[in-house]
């Protein structure tokens, strides 16, 4: 069979369950392709061997008929799951050849559902950044161009831009990813791919190298709605290494694919921080709650004042946790250490030459905004924000059943770009964030494109562990678009 | 917020990150844009509330204290920068 990276997950799964492909055929097919298309650097690590060793294994069971959920089916993981013996870097330095002696929970998941791990996706260093340039492999290019610029590189989103990458591109058939200020929604928003980021709580974060605790939380970029729902499926579950880890029962989200989402109730917060997107965005939005309504949704206005102010919290929540859990990268039990005469030297060099510039400027300030004489101006103002966001949801929950908002305030744009100052660079989160503030399940589909020709995406949020309202609401929006998915340029030689 | 040189060189010291002095005013100016940013938060009247530190509906629990993953030494200290004996190596800390 021709163009097997072609395939969607679930196509795939059913190929193969019906014996038309084998796992061993499909891995070989992603991994010469992963080798073809090395210039977009979506892999910091490819692990042929051990995946092609486990399609082995899977066309065994296939053969059998002892087959798991995602048997012999090949995804990448972001590298930041810990992966046994495969080294995980965190796109640092600080990592770089650190092997890890333990599994992550989600990755563990995965593997125990017969999944083929293809290798580990690139990522902003610790998961901090909206475009992938900061990771100390280089940055990752996203497979679309612009129309009116097809030779400039652009962006695929971040953190989890390897990710994205490697999905759009066809280099796997899904991958993990993380979110704790939008890292799997913005990505997918930015390739034309799904990306949804569950409930906090709802996928262990064992195991998972940490940036903000109280945010951060595994995702999953897949090419469908459908296929997003069967790889979230499988990483979902409760998990008694991870304190916060919700034992609650996992639906099964595959069934809400293609539900009717008639008297479903869709909430549009308005505002000044939505009219000043572009006019594709405004467009857009218009356009799926009228595809919403048609399938029988009802959308009505939802006044949700605080909102808008997540990223300001978030630029102070977040940089305060990462200084403490980065505070372990300290030279002296794993990763990098600088040559230095004494321990405070070996600290002080080694979180100075391992760290990269951004990872380092977020610990600044997280250091600053939680030290005597500052913390209550900041950290716990901003904590009582977050209560107030939180509130701001609840209230809108008690009237509706999602809510829909852009992904991101644009398209993707050019590598080097927002780069002269960092809250611009922060600003392409601002939709994504107030989701992780409040700990709820959200869902980014393709849904339109810029004037540049680029794709756009539509985010849906849910109340606690309601994915399946997302994954009903979210088919509607994939069938209604008419979205064009990414194509291979034909070779111009 | 205005950062001063000295509001630098003091949160280096705490999260222990060294920074030359030649740095300093870059640092400097960066850290001060990001909390003008932070800063619209003043705008909010927050009286009254309670801060919310994390979202989970998880219950705290004890979990048993037990060894549940026997034999890894090697592969745990396997990851140090130096090491001797199954043990971590630094430079002397006490006279």
């Amino acid at each position: 069979m021709n163009n097997l990276t072609e395939l969607t997950l679930s196509e795939a799964r059913d190929l193969l369950r019906a014996k038309k492909i084998s796992a061993a055929e499909l891995t070989a097919a992603f991994l010469k392709r992963i080798e073809a298309k090395a210039c977009w650097n979506a892999f910091i690590t490819v692990t042929g061997d051990l995946a092609l060793a486990q399609a082995k294994e899977s066309d065994t069971r296939l053969a059998r008929g002892e087959i798991r959920a995602l048997e012999g089916l090949p995804i990448a993981y972001k590298d930041l799951f810990c992966t046994k013996g495969v080294r995980t870097t965190a796109g640092s330095r600080m990592l770089e050849s650190f092997i890890p002696p333990y599994e992550s929970g989600v990755t563990q998941r995965l593997k125990d559902s017969g999944a083929v791990m293809l290798g580990k996706t690139n990522m902003d260093e610790f998961a901090m950044g909206s475009a992938n340039v900061n990771s100390c492999f280089g940055s990752v290019i996203n497979p679309w161009k612009a129309k009116d610029n097809p030779a400039q590189d652009l962006v695929p989103g971040g953190s989890s831009g390897g990710s994205s990458a490697a999905v759009v591109g066809r280099l796997c058939l899904g991958a993990t990813g993380s979110d704790t200020g939008g890292s799997v929604r913005q990505p997918a928003a930015y390739t034309g791919v799904v990306g949804i980021k569950p409930t906090y709580g709802r996928c262990s974060r064992w195991g998972m190298v940490a940036f903000a605790s109280s945010l951060d939380q595994a995702g999953a970029l897949a090419k469908s709605v459908k296929d997003s729902a069967i790889m979230l499926q499988v990483m979902s579950g409760y998990d008694p290494r991870d304190s916060t880890s919700a034992n609650v029962g996992v639906p099964d989200f595959e069934k809400s694919v293609g539900q009717s989402i008639k008297g479903l109730k869709v909430g549009l917060p308005g505002g000044d921080w939505i009219d000043q997107c572009d006019d594709s965005i405004k467009t857009m939005i218009g356009n799926a709650a009228a595809w919403l309504k048609s399938a029988g949704a009802e959308a009505l206005d939802v006044s949700m004042p605080h909102i808008k102010h997540s990223l300001e919290a978030y630029y102070i929540i977040a940089p305060a946790e990462a200084s403490t859990n980065l505070s372990r990268y300290d030279g002296v039990r794993f990763g990098f250490r600088a040559p230095a005469e004494s321990i405070g030297e070996i600290y002080q060099n080694t979180r100075r030459e391992g760290l990269g510039a951004e990872v380092r400027r977020r610990i600044l300030i997280g250091a600053y905004v939680l030290s005597a004489g500052h913390i209550e101006a900041y950290y716990q103002r901003a904590q009582k924000v977050r209560a107030l966001i939180k509130q701001d949801f609840s209230d809108a929950f008690s009237s509706t059943d999602i809510i829909l908002m852009p992904t991101a305030p644009s398209g993707a744009f050019a590598i080097g770009e927002k780069q002269n100052d960092p809250v611009t660079m922060y600003l392409n989160d601002i939709f994504t964030v107030p989701a992780n503030i409040a700990g709820l399940p959200a869902i980014s589909i393709p849904a339109g494109v810029d004037s540049r020709g680029l794709p756009l995406g539509i985010q849906l949020i849910a109340s606690s562990f309601n994915e399946e309202a997302l994954f009903k609401a979210g088919c509607v929006i994939e069938s209604s678009s008419g979205f064009v998915p990414w194509r291979e340029e034909e070779a111009t030689s | 917020m205005k950062i001063s040189d000295q509001d630098v060189l003091k949160i280096s010291e705490l999260a222990k990150i060294k920074i030359l002095p030649n740095e300093v005013p870059q640092i400097a100016s960066e850290l001060e844009k990001i909390l003008e940013f932070v800063e619209q938060l003043n705008e909010i009247d927050c009286s009254g509330i309670e801060p919310l530190s994390t979202v989970t509906v998880a219950q705290a629990y004890e979990r048993q204290d037990v060894v549940d993953d026997n034999n890894c030494l090697d592969d745990i200290v396997g990851n140090a920068p130096e090491q001797s004996s199954g043990m971590f190596v630094v430079p002397k800390i006490v006279e």
